[in-house]
């Protein structure tokens, strides 16, 4: 009952509530007598209150909203009271703008990884199929096709499921022979997508041997691929091409933007069907051991969760390993969304800077709110006459408000702009990792995000500084009279120094970041990665096709080839190695497969899985890796020869720890059956980016493998601008039709592989350098307004015989009270917040200290800095003058 | 100008004219309920009392505070001759409109 008085008296106009309360006690005692339980009775008056509370609470904010007119008076008022003091009006629409831009910019990058809608229909259905490897350090995903089609036969959770993955291949065009980037699709991929042709058909319409009506394998070329190799032809449909040596026919092209679906961007499409046979099990196609492609893409029907997706192919995968235990052995299915695949690790990354940056926005934020605080107090008078006249307390927040908000939206639309121009910026920033669907452009999510932010910062700035002044309304008579302030100001001094502290410990919290990130990048540049990336130049050449191949790997051709190449090309001026690998270290290329150590004998499917390089002769040499033990690789290691490999230390720690390697036996997986023995033992690399510790790795001669995808090394002292293009033009000395990629050094990748890392250090440096701004200016501002609302009381000081230095210390003592609070809670959030940081720093730990105590003192310093000027210029004060009254 | 009544608004006017000095919140309650079947709660009977007597349709004074009712005193509810014209007018239009219609 009481209860029910107390809300009745929070929500209910006065004149009502009495009688209600009255109404409702009468009732209450009428239900209990008529027999009604306790329970029963509270239950009715509960529901009673309620809705008199909500009724009440309607008709109040009905009436505490100003009619239209009254709106416009109310904004004219707040324009002519912010045009009085142009130059804080000014300052607090930049700081807005700076932070609201800043986060409005970074919201538009996560905005196009994150939400915007992937441009096919129905997007949230598309899913992405792949296989892994249970209990295996290995992560790689993939699927292999004769898994993919029994999944195809038996399941009933998808509309269509179609095979994909990239891969590039060497397109004959007129005058010269591209390698193109390209990808496999199974035919019905289309379709799940949802994208038809521009022009012709799409492979949909072709069966699943992916033969064109001609009897020829069907290709496709993506716009830009039209427009890149075939200036836009627009006969191009029924064109045959040669693709892979292969003759193909060109059945259609695929509409513009239906990328992202890969970083790299596509230039044609093929079928499945070109990487063999599915009935020949030593194709391709035929084995399930081999993921062969990166993964399925599938339409989900409608209404199927993906829970009950995965139950599904749980199921049939239990069937398959009844089935097939050995290949299927400790093999796992994971579905994911579309986007999530898209997006990946750089979701998280894009996260933690819109945290950051959200700091910048928080520090704006605090900045105005003094300033509006420090108004507020000069306005004591103008409130305090409000009061008197009638004004209720809604009505002078209202005011408060009003005018914050009309700073805050201008901030809000200066930031937008801002934004615009950070975006820009950024893009060339980006690592290429993220997606950016529909490409930087600001849609309706970023617009009503600029205009949230600017209305909830327009809302807090307003409603703190007012309820401070409201609060004062006690000694509105003594505000009266007095008119002038007093020397503690009105302002609550605790909330301007708790305002003070959350800065600093924002910016210091932000520096702290900053510091960190730029730290581990440039740890990172300093990695040595266990070879010399200086003058390598390199290129990617395809020697698949039936000139090389004839349908199996032929390694006798293979080998004949690159021993022309290899003499060719040291003949050219300043060329002093050249070697050929499968994958080059930090290229993103990486192989890895099962090996058994013959006598160890290893559980089916948990076996040790190491990486796995094909390398000619003289790569190691090339690269400077060097030899811990054994003999190079020779010319006398070819097919023929009895199969030799090469390990790295990391392997030897790993696997044959407190052994001799050399002369071990090993047998492969993958790159030829027979058991080979150790000849080498080779110094450990970085292959798969520079932060990440060497793994194991097995080194096979290409020789004797006749591995098809090679990639040329060689080191020369001319420039690439002048050794590159004579490098391609001696490759197609020996063979005009290969296909090659540009050369690019090993230091292009290695630049590659920091693009992240340096994408996040540049970010968070430059959020940190506002916020230190930020920050400074506030504390400045702060500052000197309070020190000229002491002039009087520091004159009297030094009429009293206070000397220069005694003001100097006075003022700065309660300056840096608030900063030292402020940087001590900043180093405790620091060392708290600063482990979510972890993952992105190499070999600097979240805590490091030497970061935390150098940007303490920068803050410190430049805190102090910035309490000192209005300081010096307190104390040279004519003592006079200030008593005379300001 | 004349004053439309919305549907409970008339039967709010009906049962303070029918209650006549006795109509408070509570009788007026338990009259919808008894004639017209209606269980509704007080928040929103004062909530339309309260746009009755801004239109000038209704008046009231204070009664006096009984304790059962916690001290708290009543709201005495009485139609003004405006509230009465608005309320004939209503009803002899309702009548006009039904007249000569077999409703089921």
């Amino acid at each position: 009952m009481k209860l029910s008085t107390w809300c009745l008296r929070w929500c209910v106009a006065a004149d009502d509530r009495d009688a209600i309360d009255g109404d409702l006690r009468h009732e209450y005692a009428a239900m209990r007598d008529r027999g009604a339980s306790r329970w029963r009775a509270n239950v009715w008056l509960a529901r009673e209150v309620a809705v008199a509370c909500a009724y009440g609470l309607a008709s109040r904010i009905r009436e505490s909203v100003p009619s239209r007119s009254g709106l416009r008076v109310e904004i004219r008022e707040a324009i002519r009271v912010l045009r009085r003091r142009p130059a804080s009006t000014l300052a607090m629409i930049v700081t807005l703008a700076l932070g609201i831009g800043a986060n409005t910019g970074m919201f538009t990058v996560l905005n196009a990884a994150l939400w915007r809608p992937l441009p096919f229909p129905s997007p949230d259905q598309l899913v992405v199929i792949r296989e892994y490897q249970r209990n295996k350090s290995d992560s790689s995903r993939g699927v292999s096709y004769l898994n993919f089609a029994d999944w195809r036969a038996e399941s009933r959770a998808f509309e269509s499921m179609a095979l994909a993955t990239l891969d590039t291949g060497s397109l004959k065009l007129a005058e010269s022979v591209v390698k193109a980037e390209g990808a496999i699709v199974s035919p019905g991929f289309f379709h799940t997508l949802g994208v038809s042709a521009a022009m012709g058909t799409t492979f949909d319409a072709i069966g699943d041997d992916g033969l064109s009506r001609f009897g020829l394998p069907a290709i496709m070329l993506s716009d830009a691929g039209w427009r890149r190799y075939f200036h836009a032809d627009p006969g191009i449909v029924g064109r045959e091409v040669e693709l892979d040596g292969r003759r193909s026919e060109i059945v259609g092209v695929t509409p513009a933007g239906i990328l992202p679906l890969a970083t790299e961007p596509i230039d044609f499409w093929s079928t499945a069907r070109t990487l063999g046979n599915p009935t020949d099990p030593s194709s391709a196609n035929g084995s399930r051991n081999f993921r062969q492609y990166a993964g399925v893409l599938a339409r989900l029907r409608p209404g199927v969760s993906r829970d009950e997706a995965q139950r599904e192919l749980d199921a049939i995968g239990a069937g398959l390993l009844a089935r097939y235990p050995r290949a299927m052995a400790n093999r796992g299915v994971s579905i994911e969304p579309l986007r999530d695949v898209f997006v990946g690790d750089s979701a998280k990354t894009l996260w933690l800077l819109f945290g950051m940056v959200s700091v910048v926005l928080l520090i704006a934020c605090v900045n105005v709110a003094n300033v509006c605080l420090a108004r507020a107090s000069t306005r004591q008078r103008e409130v305090a006459i409000r009061g008197a006249l009638g004004a209720r307390r809604i009505d002078i927040v209202r005011q408060f408000v009003t005018e914050s908000v009309l700073v805050s939206l201008t901030g809000g639309a200066c930031g937008l702009w801002l934004s615009v121009w950070l975006v820009s910026v950024l893009s060339a920033l980006l690592p290429a990792e993220v997606p950016k669907v529909a490409g930087l452009t600001p849609d309706w999510r970023v617009f009503a995000f600029a205009l949230a932010a600017a209305l909830v910062t327009g809302l807090i700035c307003g409603v703190v500084p007012a309820w401070s002044a409201t609060r004062a309304r006690a000694s509105a008579s003594s505000s009266l009279s007095d008119g002038r302030r007093s020397a503690s100001g009105p302002v609550p001094r605790r909330l301007r120094d708790a305002l003070i502290a959350m800065e600093v410990a924002a910016a210091l919290a932000l520096l702290v970041a900053a510091g960190l990130m730029t730290n581990s990048l440039v740890r990172l540049g300093r990695v040595a990665p266990g070879f010399d990336g200086k003058q390598l130049l390199t290129t990617r050449l395809s020697l698949d096709g039936d000139r090389y191949e004839g349908g199996s790997v032929h390694a006798p051709r293979i080998n004949r080839v690159l021993d022309d190449l290899d003499a060719r090309l040291r003949q050219l001026p300043g060329v002093n190695d050249v070697a050929f690998a499968q994958s080059v270290p930090l290229t993103g290329v990486e192989n890895s497969t099962e090996f058994s150590i013959p006598g160890r004998p290893a559980p089916v499917g948990k076996g040790p899985t190491a990486g796995l390089r094909f390398v000619s002769a003289s790569y190691f040499h090339t690269m400077r890796i060097p030899f811990v033990d054994g003999r190079a690789f020779s010319a006398q290691d070819r097919d023929g020869a009895p199969p030799v490999v090469a390990v790295n230390e990391a392997f030897v720690r790993e696997f044959l720890p407190g052994e001799v390697a050399l002369g071990r036996m090993l047998s492969l997986g993958w790159g030829g059956e027979t058991p080979k023995q150790i000849v080498a033992i080779v110094g450990d690399v970085r292959h798969k980016s520079l932060g990440d510790r060497p793994r194991p790795e097995m080194y096979v001669p290409q020789a004797q493998f006749g591995n098809t995808s090679v990639t040329v090394v060689m080191r020369s002292a001319a420039t690439t601008d002048a050794i590159g293009p004579a490098m391609l033009a001696a490759i197609h000395d020996v063979d005009p039709l290969l296909a090659l990629s540009g050369v690019k050094t090993l230091d292009d990748y290695r630049a590659d592989t920091l693009a992240v890392p340096r994408f996040g250090a540049w970010l968070l440096g430059g959020f940190g350098v506002l916020a230190l701004l930020l920050t400074t200016v506030g504390l400045y501002g702060v500052t000197s307004y309070t020190t000229a609302q002491r002039t009087q009381e520091i004159g009297v000081r030094m009429a009293l015989g206070a000397q220069v230095s005694d003001v100097l210390r006075l003022v700065i003592r309660q300056g840096a009270q608030p900063v030292l609070v402020g940087l001590a809670i900043g180093v405790l959030g620091a060392l708290a917040a600063s482990r979510a940081l972890g993952a992105w720093l190499y070999e600097v730990a979240p805590t490091d200290p030497w970061t935390l105590i150098s940007v303490a003192s920068l803050l410190a310093v430049v805190a102090l800095l910035a309490c000192y000027i209005p300081a010096r210029r307190a104390s040279r004060v004519d003592p006079l003058l200030a008593l005379r009254g300001n | 100008m004349a004053d439309y009544l919305g549907e409970f608004e008339q039967l709010l006017l009906l049962a303070v004219l029918r209650l006549g000095t006795d109509a408070n919140g509570v009788t007026i309650r338990d009259t919808l309920h008894d004639r017209a079947g209606r269980v509704v709660s007080f928040g929103a009977i004062y909530s339309t009392v309260r746009r009755l007597e801004e239109k000038g349709l209704l008046r009231s004074s204070l009664g006096d505070p009984t304790p059962v009712r916690g001290g708290r005193a009543k709201k005495q509810l009485e139609l003004t001759p405006r509230g009465r014209a608005a309320l004939g007018n209503e009803q002899r239009a309702l009548h006009r409109m039904a007249e000569g219609l077999k409703l089921p």
